[in-house]
């Protein structure tokens, strides 16, 4: 039983580590300003046990302050993560109040298991995916009756911009529209069969459209609906335009507009335009007006439902498209059309793809923050701060970046900028193709596979980087030399071959072998698995892991960041390049337990500008003496780093220090201490 | 002719050995050279004692064929015949190639125990050196009972030697190197090969179907290291290659693998995202189509490559597990919760891990804290249990006689040797006495002697232990006499020569009177 400033928290531990007492004392003071947070603590120092057993003590004490936790998560595994720490902290309440539950919550962890809003209605807990509350063609479903007073987590939210705008991006190739031809025939046909045998339903549906979309106008006003982004307010006042009101002519205009794209998909050279400007156009060419364009997602469903059709997989295609319509006439701003009529690596082959992508990802999340009164963004690696509130369009009341403390430095970053040779080591563009940092990125993860017992995982900046690497290693003999210390395994496009390799590569780091994975930023691999104690003692970045800036999404993007939000070019790739490389070395250090090398091999990490940019608890370990190494002084610092770390390590060497218990806790000297843990922005 | 009734499966004519002529005979069991002119084999091996046979290189101008025995001794057949030597000695390199296999397994067996034994037994080593080396005793009167013995003792330890794993490096260990006329040379040995069939079964077996009908050795080494299986970033180049097929079986291996699937949730990235976007959503789904026709040469040979470390990998580490296969054992996780929320190692779901063959799991330096505490805890509890000790007067009488100046440590030798005589002598004299005791094991362990064999025992085991004196114990006592240290050393030894002597002679006058 803790006491965060006159708050009475169960936390079902014996112990506590500083950094969490710290952290639940911003999290209530964001609760109780009703306002929104941003909370930076390390993975491994017990994040999701702080926010769970803070807010539930909440709930308990201020059940008319806050009545719902919803808490979304990324991937399976840590919403799993979760629940089960949910668990814990449910049965610690009944043995702890020798009373029985009456709390109720609930996971969504697939599609298949989908629950129905009733439920999810009354429970005090909900934990589900990002994309339940992001998306907003799912969140329409299942989120939209949640209540205000509600705390939403989206915890490992240090890519939550990226969810918000792929939920809004649409891309439509041709083998969509083929798809999409097919369903619109199907409809026909069906709408024709119904008419001969059930016309009435046909007359119904025509009437609720008169009636118009009043009713979700009428839940909205009255706070009962979580809003939808994709069916702005406007529509909702209005009928459905007479021009799609009946089936059969809804059917034609979805014909006609298919056949406008199929004429846009027809093209030589890259077309990028406006969303008004593609309106304009449409208007044009084929009379398509704005209005009818922004119905027509809700009067598809509106179709399939009276049609009664069961399977809504089948029609995904017509539903993309008419998705797309509603989206591209309703935002006039923070979207692009571009029209590619060909990959750029292979210009030779016709693939034209129209991508409409969304370039600001405050539009997706905007409902979230207006509807609900306490969100809090938090992750292990969410710096710089101050950048989400900027991109994501809000104004929290909290932000802190907390450090892991430590008894022991478990941790070791070190700054590879030059091979023993003096060659300067760098990703950059200019020097990619280099072969001496090729062979001195190659000595380097030789040298490493000699001195780091068990697992080494090694990061590169693209696929293409590494499968070049890759080759270029092996025609130089360095992976046979590398094989007589640990066996490879590498990343590919292929999940599923991915997920073998790493099981693999487990089974080599359990048994002795030791092994060495090499694989992706931004892949799967750097995104969704952990690597904990021996299956990943160090972590090599090879490059600082920029998005690539070719792109023309991308380079629509930047140009709108720069014109909207005052966010340099420059600024947001090495922000974005920054939390991609945090999140590989952090996939080592899951715990205060763990250790592991963090060696970023690069000599623009040593940068003021690059460094800065690097969570709090990874910058402060980083020592001058650290930053320029040559590949032999990189090695002679990590045997020094390893030695020290097998030795021996207890609990009581951590306690009153990194970990406590109750009566240090209250201690006045800590309290002190902790007050410095949270490093306010 | 020693053994007419042998069969003789090859006679070689004009084959020289130690500059003699003579012919050489391959018989079921053995091999034999005798000189011309003369009706006996001066030469006779049998396969059983061979370990290998070697040949001159082509191009050499010697044509030549050496067998390497077990003891390392070796004999060389030159084959002289003008014409034909080649093929002669081709001829019998295919046949001995053929015996020696079958042979080799029982012999090898048995002196790789004997082999094993030396090795993790310094001590047996010396006591072989001195008694079987210097010819004291034969080898196999050395081993008569020792193998026997440690068979029965201990079956158990032989056969639990743990399985060698394989380097994951063995197809680097085969550096090709230029032989100066635009060719390379691989160099194979049986490790490796063993290496290769182990990890590829697939080539084990092209293997066993080609050679030695449709291939030699050396033309299927030839082919498996020119062809696209070895080198995968080579793009294939035909579909007569052997080993394409291998290609084939490996790539459908690891799809079935790849299609199990994996057992651990935590690494399965399929299912890693609860709800993955539908397609046509989101920023960028144009991935790189993997379809091969828009993939350059370049990039399918280097996707080639990826392949092929990862199913390397897996292979090797199946290699090295195969054997070993433990039931699948809940292996725990390294368990060292400090008492708090861990956020990562805590959700352990139950998964069944892999089969491990070396280390169980780690013990983490926690465990083992535990533990020292807990045998402490245990120490402090601990209550011997009297009634099944000494009693008090018993006991320190015994003390007293063990102290300095008590009646057990007046001879004090122990000391007096340490500090009179140099190490090396000490060393000496240990081995001597290990050999003597050995012998002296050997002696009386034939009485009481009563069969005719035994007899026989005894006699030359009476006669090793005086070759034993003559020829190990007195040079060592001339040695220390010249360095003037005391003659007592081998007092001690002498007397138990001696005794059995005397043991001896009893049972000698003893027969003698029965006989008469």
């Amino acid at each position: 039983m803790l006491n965060i400033e006159g708050l009475l928290v169960h936390f079902p531990y014996d112990y506590i580590y500083p950094e969490q007492y710290s952290y639940m004392l911003e999290l209530k003071r964001t609760l109780d300003a009703k306002g929104h947070g941003v909370l930076e603590m390390p993975s491994g120092t017990g994040k999701t046990i702080s926010l769970l057993s803070l807010i539930v003590a909440y709930q308990k004490v201020f059940p008319l302050e806050v009545s719902k936790l919803i808490y979304c998560s990324r991937t399976v595994p840590e919403i799993e993560k979760v629940v089960e720490e949910l668990r814990k902290l449910m049965e610690y309440y009944s043995k702890q109040t020798g009373e029985s539950n009456n709390f109720l919550a609930l996971a969504l962890s697939s599609r298949k298991n989908l629950c129905i809003h009733p439920e999810l209605m009354h429970a005090n807990i909900v934990v589900y995916s990002y994309h339940y509350l992001l998306d907003p063609k799912i969140a329409d479903l299942v989120s939209k009756e949640l209540t205000k007073k509600s705390v939403v987590v989206f915890d490992e939210a240090h890519n939550i911009d990226n969810v918000c705008i792929d939920s809004m991006s649409v891309n439509i190739s041709r083998r969509t529209l083929d798809r999409c031809q097919t369903n619109v025939e199907t409809l026909q046909n069906t709408i024709q069969k119904i008419k001969e045998t059930d016309a009435t339903k046909l007359k119904m549906e025509y009437r609720r459209l008169v009636e118009g979309l009043k009713e979700a106008n009428v839940a909205r006003e009255t706070d009962v609906y979580l809003s939808n982004p994709v069916l702005p307010d406007e529509i909702l006042q209005e009928a459905v335009p007479g021009t799609i009101r009946t089936a059969e002519h809804f059917v034609g205009f979805l014909k006609r507009f298919l056949e406008y794209l199929k004429s846009r998909l027809r093209v030589h050279h890259v077309v990028q335009e406006s969303t008004p400007q593609f309106l304009k156009d449409i208007f044009d060419k084929v009379c398509i007006d704005r209005k009818p364009l922004r119905f027509c997602a809700e009067r598809l469903r509106s179709l399939l439902r009276t049609l009664e059709i069961a399977d809504i997989a089948d029609f995904s295609a017509v539903t993309l498209i008419s998705n797309f319509a509603t989206l591209v006439s309703t935002y006039s701003q923070g979207f692009t059309i571009i029209i590619e009529p060909f990959e750029d690596r292979t210009p030779t082959i016709a693939n034209p793809v129209l991508h409409f992508s969304c370039m600001d990802p405050s539009i997706a999340i905007k409902p979230v923050f207006q509807r609900f009164q306490s969100v809090i963004i938090t992750s292990g690696t969410l710096s710089p701060l101050d950048i989400y509130p900027r991109i994501l369009d809000f104004r929290p009341v909290t932000m802190a970046s907390f450090t892991m403390t430590l008894a022991r430095t478990c941790l070791c970053p070190l700054i590879v900028g030059r091979g023993n040779d003096q060659v300067a080591l760098s990703s950059k563009f200019e020097t990619r193709e280099d072969f001496a940092v090729i062979r001195n990125y190659g000595s380097l993860l030789q040298e490493m596979s000699a001195i780091v017992p068990d697992g080494i995982v090694a990061f590169f900046t693209s696929y293409m980087y590494m499968e070049n690497i890759v080759a270029a290693w092996y025609e130089q003999g360095i992976l046979e030399n590398i094989q007589r210390n640990k066996l490879i395994f590498i990343e590919t496009p292929d999940a599923a071959e991915t997920s073998m390799a790493l099981e693999k590569y487990q089974e080599a780091c359990e048994n002795g072998r030791g092994a060495i994975l090499l694989s992706v930023a931004r892949g799967k691999v750097s995104e969704g698995i952990d690597f904990v104690h021996h299956f990943g003692r160090a972590v090599i970045m090879f490059g600082v892991p920029y998005v690539y800036t070719q792109s023309r999404i991308l380079k629509a993007r930047l140009e709108y960041l720069r014109d909207q939000f005052q966010i340099r070019e420059n600024d947001f790739l090495t922000f974005d390049a920054m939390r991609h490389a945090a999140q590989c070395v952090g996939r080592v250090i899951r715990g205060k337990t763990d250790y592991g090398l963090m060696i970023f091999a690069d000599k623009r990490y040593a940068r003021a500008d690059k460094r800065g940019k690097l969570p709090r608890w990874i910058q402060e370990h980083i020592s001058d003496g650290s930053l320029n190494l040559t590949v032999d002084e990189a090695v002679q610092l990590s045997k020094h780093f390893l030695r020290q770390m097998a030795q021996p390590f207890r609990q009581e060497d951590q306690l009153g220090l990194s970990l406590l218990t109750l009566e240090q806790l209250e201690s006045e000297e800590m309290l002190k201490k902790i007050s410095q843990i949270a490093h306010q922005t | 002719m020693a053994a007419l009734s042998e069969e003789v499966l090859l006679v070689v004519k004009k084959v020289r050995q130690r500059k003699q002529d003579g012919t050489l005979y391959l018989m079921a069991e053995r091999i034999a050279w005798g000189p011309e002119g003369k009706d006996r084999f001066t030469v006779s091996h049998l396969y059983a004692d061979t370990r290998c046979q070697k040949i001159s290189p082509d191009g050499k101008a010697k044509i030549q064929l050496q067998l390497v025995l077990h003891t390392g001794e070796s004999t060389t057949f030159h084959f002289s015949n003008d014409s034909s030597a080649l093929k002669d000695r081709d001829a019998a390199k295919e046949l001995l190639q053929q015996l020696l296999p079958k042979f080799k397994k029982k012999a090898n067996k048995e002196l790789e125990e004997k082999n094993r034994m030396l090795q993790e037994d310094p001590v047996l080593f010396q006591l072989y050196k001195d008694l079987v080396v210097s010819q004291v005793i034969s080898a196999d009167e050395f081993w008569a009972n020792r193998l026997g013995d440690t068979n029965h003792a201990d079956p158990s330890l032989s056969n639990n030697k743990q399985e060698v794993g394989i380097s994951g490096a063995f197809l680097a260990d085969i550096r090709p190197q230029t032989d100066g006329c635009n060719g390379l040379r691989y160099n194979l040995t049986a490790d490796i090969i063993e290496s290769i069939f182990r990890t590829y079964p697939t080539v084990k077996e092209k293997y066993c179907e080609n050679v030695p009908h449709n291939l030699t050795e050396k033309e299927f080494w030839t082919r498996f290291f020119q062809s696209h299986y070895f080198h995968r970033d080579r793009i294939n180049t035909g579909t007569q290659d052997i080993f394409s097929e291998c290609a084939k079986q490996d790539e459908q291996g690891l799809k079935s693998m790849v299609v199990q699937g994996v057992k651990n949730p935590l690494v399965d990235l399929l299912s890693l995202e609860d709800k993955t976007l539908d397609e046509g959503y989101g920023v960028c789904t144009t991935l790189p189509s993997t379809s091969n026709s828009n993939r350059s040469v370049k990039e399918s040979s280097n996707s080639a490559i990826i392949k092929r470390f990862n199913h390397h990998s897996a292979m090797v580490l199946a290699a090295g597990s195969r054997k070993g296969e433990t039931p699948a054992n809940q292996a725990s996780e390294t368990s060292n919760t400090d008492g708090n929320s861990r956020d990562s190692v805590f959700f352990q779901p139950p998964v069944k891990k892999p089969p491990l063959y070396a280390f169980k799991h780690y013990t983490t330096s926690q465990d083992i804290i535990n533990s020292v505490n807990y045998i402490q805890h245990e120490m402090v509890n601990y209550k011997p249990n009297l009634t099944q000790v000494l009693s008090s007067t018993t006991a320190s009488s015994a003390i007293a006689a063990l102290s300095s100046g008590g009646v057990l440590m007046q001879a004090a030798t122990q000391q007096a040797i340490n500090q009179m005589v140099p190490s090396e002598v000490q060393g000496e004299l240990k081995h001597l006495y290990a050999a003597a005791g050995e012998l002296l094991r050997h002696f009386w362990s034939c009485f009481p002697v009563n069969t005719p064999f035994m007899e026989e025992k005894v006699t030359k085991m009476k006669s090793n232990l005086e070759r034993f004196q003559m020829t190990k114990l007195c040079p060592f006592q001339e040695k220390i006499q010249r360095q003037y240290l005391s003659t007592n050393l081998t007092g001690h030894l002498e007397e138990m020569l001696q005794t059995a002597y005397s043991k001896f002679h009893i049972w000698q006058t003893r027969r003698m009177l029965r006989k008469t």
